[in-house]
């Protein structure tokens, strides 16, 4: 006991001596410092309001895929087979080297990566990427389509995308997929190359597709438009599966909102939570990229400037006169389920330079940026907005700091997409 | 007094490792500038005037005035100027001289002054800036978010009294980028139903100068008062108002309502 006594009076002796020197933090200003950061490094406290917020952005609030009444075949699994295979399907195109696929890379989260998408010749636009596209009522940067089969038919006429033409699907589909395609949409109609002249078209630009096109009965044209309307169908019915798995983002949500802090901190480093405070708060960022595919697919003027391309004002008329739209007789819906046809702002001016708000998710492992691919990296895109200024997004005083920390949190929007293996 | 000792060496240590950091953001302080051999006048910089003109930071000033100005890596305007960011002037836009003094149909400032959008015509905001949808850095008293519950309410008298409309939502809490329909019960302000009203939809955003992303309508009237109005959408959270013009019996007036989008 005594000798206890002594050995702890000693004890005492450095313990006080310790607790003097480290009562001078100046003496020991690393250990001071540390203990600062280690407040900061506590998980911010997220108010009841900002979970909210967040749940609202995590893949736990994706709603089940929504009905496409425009295509009836959407959801069925003989379809989503079909379309996987014309969308890897290199023989739809007029060289025979150009698939969906070509842009669309699943390895890169379905683009390609460049600047302006390359197939037969080069587009004026940035490939789009994949990733939820079921949940959207427009498609392509302007919105020129309403549906993703109508969508699915775009680029197979596109001069500088597949280079092809419908009357050339209808007869591939006849010597390629007649089992696939017949199980699912009915008996393929008798058309022959006269009847049906592989070069024909009204959609590729070409003018003597056009006219054989003119000259092909009107039955066979309703015919061939109902197989290359059917075509679409399928591949959209593929292209509504690719959607994204949980990121780091989504479990790091799914963690606050179970108020399990520990597991919270390890998915996502302090920048990247900083970074998801200013996207949602005072980076204004969820004005347009919100719910859990961090889109509101409306049309956005950001100030790019891009004086060759005027965006949704000209994808308004488009959509209208399109016959493959959602009131067309090629679509499966009610003409009163076309809601978003219906009520369509037709007001050009308002959408003047205005594109679709790309998604965030996987943006990441995604550059270039932008419309046309005109900003070739994140930080690029923060500083962009910085300049750029406005009501909707406030944004001009953040510190170059601040922009590496959005960047840190965008980066945690990355994770595997899930399609028909 | 150890400690106050010790905060005072922190904060020297602080400050001295702050030292470092750039003070300055130094965009936009640089008044270089590079002409193009060919190009007119070209003479950049402090207190200078050229026709095409770039500085050496891939950010462009052109001077008010200038034509065919081609500056910067992703600027392009007819007439622009940005020098501290303050006014920038889109490709194809009429008669654009923004800038201190400058006036211009679709013209954005930089300043928080005021922000024109595309589209917007021969509005009068802020100090120079004109265009139909635009905000007065708060000046303008329309801009003011409302914050009493009663400016929120789904039931409002209209401007000029003749009417009391009342709306209900469907779904009840209105999703932001959905489509959605309200019914609206239209009354005289004695209490009738108003059976035969002309009714025009819109809907804006004032903070931010736009409206909705659709153009709703009325489809139904249930002959009963109330009205069917379909292809709402709510394109972003925030505050939102939705005006209704009311046509009855002689009597036009209209009624808002505020609402906050969640
Ligand atoms: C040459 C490259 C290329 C090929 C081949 C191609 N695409 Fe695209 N894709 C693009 C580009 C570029 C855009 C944006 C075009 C625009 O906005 O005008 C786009 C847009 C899309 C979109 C719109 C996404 C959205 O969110 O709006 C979908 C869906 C799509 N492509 C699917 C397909 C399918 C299905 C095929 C095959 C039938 C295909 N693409 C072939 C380059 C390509
Ligand atoms: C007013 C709506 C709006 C707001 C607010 C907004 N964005 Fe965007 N964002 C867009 C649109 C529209 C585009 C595409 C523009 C184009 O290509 O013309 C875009 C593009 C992007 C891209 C490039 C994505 C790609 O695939 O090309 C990133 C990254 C991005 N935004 C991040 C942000 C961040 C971070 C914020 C907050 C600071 C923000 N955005 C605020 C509408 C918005
Ligand atoms: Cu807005």
């Amino acid at each position: 006991m005594r000798r206890n006594n002594r050995v702890s009076s000693v004890w005492r002796c450095v313990i006080a001596a310790i607790l003097i020197a480290l009562s001078m933090p100046g003496l020991f200003p690393a250990w001071e410092a540390a203990a600062e950061t280690g407040d900061h490094q506590e998980i911010p406290l997220w108010t009841e309001e900002e979970k909210k917020e967040l749940s609202a952005l995590s893949l736990s609030s994706l709603p089940p895929l929504p009905k496409d009444p425009s295509n009836k075949y959407a959801d069925d699994p003989k379809a989503i087979a079909l379309g996987k295979k014309i969308f890897f399907d290199k023989r739809f195109s007029a060289n025979g080297k150009v698939s969906c696929a070509t842009c669309h890379d699943p390895e890169t989260t379905f683009t390609d990566k460049l600047p302006l998408a390359k197939g037969m010749g080069t587009t004026t636009r940035r490939t789009m990427p994949l990733i939820g596209t079921a949940y959207f009522a427009w498609f392509f940067w302007d919105g020129r389509k309403d549906s993703l089969w109508s969508q699915a038919i775009g680029p197979i006429e596109s001069s500088v995308e597949h280079g092809f033409t419908r009357s050339m699907c209808a007869h591939l589909i006849t010597d390629l997929y007649k089992k696939e395609y017949e199980e699912l949409f009915g008996r393929l109609p008798k058309l022959d190359h006269k009847s049906c002249p592989p070069k024909a078209s009204p959609g590729t630009g070409n003018p003597a597709a056009l006219r054989a096109w003119k000259a092909m009965k009107p039955e066979d044209r309703v015919a061939v438009n109902r197989i290359y309307a059917n075509i679409g169908k399928a591949i959209a019915a593929f292209v509504r599966q690719i959607l994204p798995a949980p990121a780091p983002f989504d479990r790091y949500v799914d963690a606050v909102v179970q108020n399990d802090e520990e597991k919270a901190r390890e998915l996502m480093g302090n920048d990247a939570v900083d970074g998801l405070k200013l996207f949602i708060g005072k980076a204004k960022c969820t004005n347009c990229h919100i719910g859990p595919l961090f889109t509101n697919s409306s049309f956005h003027d950001i100030g790019l400037n891009n004086p060759k391309d005027n965006g949704r004002a000209d994808g308004i008329d488009k959509v209208l006169s399109d016959e493959f739209n959602c009131v067309g007789k090629y679509s499966d819906a009610r003409p009163e389920e076309c809601l978003e046809l219906r009520f369509i702002d037709t007001n050009k001016a308002k959408y003047r330079g205005a594109f679709k708000t790309p998604t965030l998710r996987n943006v990441a492992e995604r550059p270039p940026y932008m419309h046309a691919g005109q900003l070739k990296t994140l930080s690029e895109v923060l500083s962009f907005y910085r300049r750029n200024a406005s009501d909707e997004f406030e944004h001009r005083d953040f510190s170059d700091q601040e922009l590496a920390k959005i960047e840190a949190f965008l980066k945690t929007l990355s994770g595997p997409l899930n399609y028909p293996k | 007094m150890f400690k106050k000792f010790g905060i005072l060496i922190l904060a020297v240590l602080f400050v001295g490792s702050m030292a470092w950091v750039p003070v300055i953001d130094s965009v936009g302080a640089a008044v270089k500038c590079d002409c193009k051999a060919g190009e007119k006048g070209c003479t950049c910089g402090k207190g200078c005037a050229c026709e095409h003109c770039k500085t050496g930071k891939g950010e462009c000033k052109c001077h008010a005035g200038g034509k065919g100005c081609a500056c910067g890596k992703d600027c392009k305007c007819e007439h622009c100027m940005t020098g501290k960011g303050e006014c920038h002037c889109k490709a194809g836009e009429k008669g654009c001289t923004c800038g201190k003094g400058c006036g211009c149909e679709h013209c954005r400032t930089g300043k928080g002054e005021c922000k024109c959008h595309a589209g917007g015509k021969g509005c009068q905001c802020g100090k120079d800036c004109k265009c139909a949808h635009c905000m007065a850095g708060g000046t303008d008293a329309s801009v003011q978010k409302p914050t009493s519950d009663a400016e929120y309410a789904k039931t409002m008298k209209s401007k000029g009294g003749d009417f009391t409309v009342a709306y209900t939502s469907d779904p009840d809490a209105i999703p932001v980028n959905k489509i959605i329909s309200w019914k609206l019960k239209v009354e005289t302000a004695d209490g009738q139903a108003v059976k035969d009203a002309e009714i025009a939809v819109n809907g804006d955003m004032p903070e931010h100068g736009h409206g909705l992303p659709t153009q709703p309508q009325v489809t139904k009237n249930f002959g009963d008062g109330t009205y069917l109005v379909e292809g709402i959408k709510f394109s972003m959270p925030g505050w939102w108002t939705m005006t209704f013009a009311v046509k009855a019996a002689g009597k036009s007036d209209t009624v808002t309502f505020n609402l906050q989008v969640k």
